[in-house]
């Protein structure tokens, strides 16, 4: 390559930066970001425009609205998998936390009639949850999925005792009720026509999305998932980064626990049994990898869209719950042999 | 170089689109073929039915009943079902409300939760009927139809007053789950009838949250610790083949007329119930009459399509106690009996 060559053309030197005045180019290179961002994106709108195209009643105001506030508590769960995911930890604990929460936080709104206090006794339990699981798997470095799978069993056991004292019956009880009438109205509430959980979903992953890619902890979660060893040796404090990703997810936990609650209308002790398994769906189907390293938080809730979407346009076609469940399992195996299938094709071509 | 980890979240969503594709090019299934809104095929309304769970005989029986009467009186049913999720069924029912049906038939997994889906079809005057569990507060329900699991509880109980005549019974009472009204009072109508009873004595007591491999290890559990135990009290029939193992495990297997009998009492009225009563194994069965609840629900909603308002908010039907006696007679009444 003559030197001549390599200086009369800079731009092909700079690579794919478009110039500066061309806007088209700087449009482009938005969504190009936006793309690189969240891969699954486009073909997530593309879903669901061929869902709204041909599932009737599905792109209904109604029916959107009933969408956004139901997939808020998976969200707000998922936003705290995705960190613990990003630590190449797991947490099985999220469904009991949630429970637990739900009830906690239920016992304190019925016996203050608060919904302050409420909030503030559901973001405990999930604290001490986080914190429990932080402590054990950051400090002592007990392996995560026995860990918090014990943490699950003793959760939801608590949940359903606190249930059962509550309802002050003796036995088992798995609801707590009679809460104040506020507690609905808030649950069921919109602003701006956007039910009013799903708006703290939104806030709480556009904060979490900031703090991940602009703080010097946030990003200290990716190093110590890719790459324990050189995380340590760089003078990251693994432990501690640890012990705060559980503790983060043990309190988005709380808070997911306390708009369960005020979407229903009162504190359940059988929640969260199925989530957990949604949870992790919804997050690594959104991008998050299950061994540490990559991954975001806006990634996971298109994945949260994603699979509730489905489910929802699938329910709406009347098809019973068993059959919803028969076509997203064969989604997800589908997908995955598909998956394999261009991992491979992409290894062979890129030789 | 591209994250493989990327593959699979994107091999999903190509194989989401395929399938929507393809599942929307055919029929998917009976509730589909009519577009959403009150319209069914002409002349018909559409109903939607959000059960609690479907895996439990009672269930089935209620399911049977209510496409029987459906079919009768022109609705349209669709159902959904909670899998034992209170979220998941408020999600449902909020679904048929943006859907607009004509009414909703409900069986709430969470008693106080389902306040929620009654205010809520409320506001969107859509008849809400509740059936087979009540609400924690009924006051502002359109219409609820169930059992009457206090009277059937004490029926049960009276009957092992009446056939135990003064010999002296230990009894192992298994408990439904006691965070819904049917648990709480068929248990409590039960201990009712038994407390002025002075040779009756409850020696154990077991709550299984209606599943029957608890109710086994109970029963296990109380032969155990209580060899002589002599009655057993299931409030559902699904208990009813676990417990006969165990008894059968233990050598308690004496007719009647036999001293060592071991009394066994049961409610629902389902095909289990029907059987063991034919086989005389069963001393007494209470059906539960799910054919009445199924049509009334039905009546309900539909006289709330049509704007009239029920006679009653809140029916409790009392159930019918059947032995091996009085079965010829019986028979024709006992849904699980028939066909």
């Amino acid at each position: 390559m003559s030197s001549s060559a390599a200086v009369a053309d800079p731009s092909a030197a700079r690579g794919d930066q478009p110039g500066p005045a061309s806007t088209r180019g700087r449009w482009w290179h938005g969504a190009r970001n936006v793309v690189l961002a969240v891969p699954v994106l486009p073909i997530t709108i593309l879903v669901y425009v061929v869902l709204a195209a041909t599932i009737p009643g599905f792109a209904s105001f109604g029916n959107v609205q009933n969408l956004l506030g139901s997939l808020a508590v998976l969200a707000i769960a998922a936003v705290g998998a995705t960190i613990v995911l990003l630590v190449a930890g797991i947490d099985l604990s999220v469904g009991s936390t949630i429970a637990l929460a739900s009830v906690l936080g239920a016992i304190a709104t019925r016996d203050t009639g608060s919904m302050v206090v409420g909030l503030l006794a559901a973001l405990a339990a999930g604290l001490v949850v986080g914190i429990i699981n932080g402590f054990c798997i950051g400090v002592f470095g007990l392996p995560p999925f026995v860990l918090t799978l014990g943490v699950l069993l003793a959760a939801r056991a608590i949940a359903y005792i606190s249930a059962a004292a509550a309802a002050g019956g003796g036995g088992t009880a798995a609801s707590v009720g009679q809460l104040p009438p506020q507690v609905l109205t808030f649950g069921q509430s919109t602003f701006a026509a956007i039910p009013s959980a799903f708006w703290i979903a939104f806030v709480l992953v556009a904060a979490f999305s900031v703090f991940l890619s602009f703080t010097v902890t946030g990003r200290s979660f990716y190093f110590v998932g890719s790459n324990e060893k050189a995380a340590r040796f760089n003078g990251l404090n693994v432990p501690v980064m640890k012990f705060l990703a559980y503790a983060i997810a043990g309190v988005l936990g709380g808070v997911a626990g306390w708009v369960l609650m005020t979407r229903l209308g009162s504190g359940n002790a059988t929640a969260g049994d199925a989530l957990l398994l949604q949870v992790i769906a919804a997050t690594v189907i959104g991008g998050t990898s299950l061994f540490g390293g990559q991954g975001g938080v806006w990634r996971t809730l298109v994945g949260v869209f994603l699979i509730t979407g489905l489910t929802n346009a699938l329910g709406l076609i009347g098809m019973a719950s068993w059959n919803q469940e028969i076509i997203v399992g064969a989604v997800v195996i589908f997908g995955s042999g598909l998956a394999v299938f261009l991992a491979k094709f992409q290894a062979r071509s890129r030789r | 170089m591209k994250p493989t980890h990327l593959h699979l979240p994107i091999g999903v969503a190509v194989a989401v689109l395929a399938l929507t594709a393809s599942a929307c090019g055919t029929t998917a299934s009976p509730g589909s073929s009519s577009s959403g809104g009150s319209g069914g095929t002409s002349g018909t309304i559409k109903v939607g039915v959000a059960f609690d769970k479907m895996d439990d005989s009672f269930r089935v029986g209620e399911k049977k009943y209510l496409d029987q009467y459906a079919k009768q009186m022109g609705i349209d049913l669709v159902y959904q079902d909670a899998q034992s999720d209170a979220q998941k069924q408020s999600s449902q029912v909020q679904s048929f409300i943006s859907q607009k049906v004509a009414g909703i038939i409900e069986i709430p997994w969470d008693t106080q939760a389902v306040a929620a889906d009654i205010s809520a079809a409320k506001a969107a005057n859509i008849p809400l009927a509740i059936m087979d569990q009540q609400p924690s507060d009924t006051s502002s329900v359109y219409f609820y139809v169930g059992g009457d699991p206090s009277s059937d509880g004490k029926m049960a109980g009276d009957y092992l007053v009446k056939s135990a005549a003064g010999k002296p019974i230990k009894v192992l009472e298994l408990q439904g789950s006691l965070n819904n009204v049917n648990g709480i009072e068929r248990s409590k109508g039960f201990e009712d009838a038994v407390a002025s009873a002075s040779n009756i004595s409850i020696v154990a007591k077991a709550p299984t949250d209606w599943k029957a491999d608890k109710a086994l290890a109970a029963t296990q559990n109380a032969l155990q610790s209580n060899p002589d135990l002599n009655a057993v009290y299931a409030p559902w029939t699904g208990a009813l083949p676990g417990i006969y193992s165990s008894l059968k495990a233990a050598g308690k297997t004496a007719a009647v007329a036999d001293p060592n009998h071991v009394y066994t009492m049961s409610i629902n009225g389902d095909q289990i119930g029907c059987k063991y009563v034919t086989s005389g194994d069963l001393g007494v069965d209470v059906a539960t009459p799910v054919e009445e609840m199924a049509k009334q629900a039905l009546q309900a909603v539909k006289d709330g399509a049509a704007g009239k308002a029920p006679v009653q908010n809140v029916v409790e039907l009392p159930g019918l106690a059947y032995t091996p006696a009085d079965l010829a007679e019986n028979r024709s009444k006992v849904w699980g009996c028939q066909g």
